[in-house]
């Protein structure tokens, strides 16, 4: 006897009882609330879309710095300006 | 667009993975006898493996959009189904059995039943582990490379595995080294 030939023939796939697929979408209906409408893809499509309006908002509020801080460095440039005028007419005096 | 549409008719896993349950029920049905056959080979009890496949199908569908392909979802259902089997059987303690007291139903469709028989009733006592390498590679046909994959385990301990369950095989039934 050949004990691999045997074991091959004696653990073989087996069908479950009937009704099995039903069972198992019964349980899936029953776990999961929302079975069709969100699909693990679909979710996946939200979660990409929620991270890209993420990173827009991020690259907006970083625009949004730089452009204060050039605006702030202009104010102070014309501030010291403005300054270095007001001295020279004083020492004028 | 729709989902037949970006997915192709005959692709179910596409289209379970697009939130189609019937997709997803054509799935179950291509793929119940793998994982029923690997519970009930490894349990030798019907409503255990029952059990076992149900939560194998119940976390498919929950990480249904993880599996890449066809070939990585065959993977991972085989490789879930084993981990459960272990967990089950971790979880409701060891349990030796006596050979008298095995009464495992055999495949009709085997040569010799009263040899089926015998040898079932001698896997039903091997320590888990070996039983479950036993049945990944007679059953799935798989070589010990994959099975370690599966497993988590190095090659060579899936050879030793496999390599005291043929012995104590051979001593309790006979047959070819």
């Amino acid at each position: 006897m050949n004990i691999e030939s045997e074991l091959k023939e004696v653990l073989r796939r087996t069908d479950p009882p009937s009704g099995f697929g039903d069972r198992v979408m019964r349980r899936v209906r029953a776990d999961f609330s929302r079975p069709a409408k969100a699909g693990p893809r679909t979710r996946y499509r939200a979660l990409a879309a929620a991270a890209l309006i993420a990173i827009a908002l991020g690259g907006w509020g970083v625009h949004a710095t730089l452009r204060a801080r050039s605006d702030l460095m202009v104010a102070m440039r014309i501030a010291s300006q403005k300054v270095a005028q007001a001295q020279h007419q004083v020492n004028r005096r | 667009m729709t989902a037949v549409a970006a997915c192709g008719a005959d692709d179910s896993l596409c289209r379970a993975q697009d939130g189609d349950p019937d997709a997803f029920a054509v799935l179950v049905e291509e793929h119940q006898a793998i994982v029923y056959g690997i519970a009930w080979n490894f349990f030798g009890d019907r409503w255990l493996a029952e059990e076992v496949a149900q939560d194998v199908f119940l976390q498919l569908y929950r990480f249904l959009g993880t599996i890449r392909s066809r070939s990585h979802l065959l993977f991972w259902l085989r490789q879930v189904t084993a981990r459960k089997c272990i967990d089950a059987l971790r979880r409701s303690g060891p349990k030796r059995i006596s050979l008298a007291d095995v009464d495992v139903p055999v495949n009709p469709t085997v040569s010799d039943p009263l040899i089926a028989r015998r040898l079932l009733s001698v896997i039903a006592s091997l320590p888990k582990m070996q039983r479950i390498i036993l049945t990944l590679r007679y059953q799935e046909d798989l070589g010990p490379a994959e099975i370690g994959e599966m497993l988590g385990m190095p090659e060579n301990t899936v050879k030793s595995y496999l390599h005291r369950a043929l012995q104590a095989l051979r001593k309790e039934v006979g047959g070819d080294s």
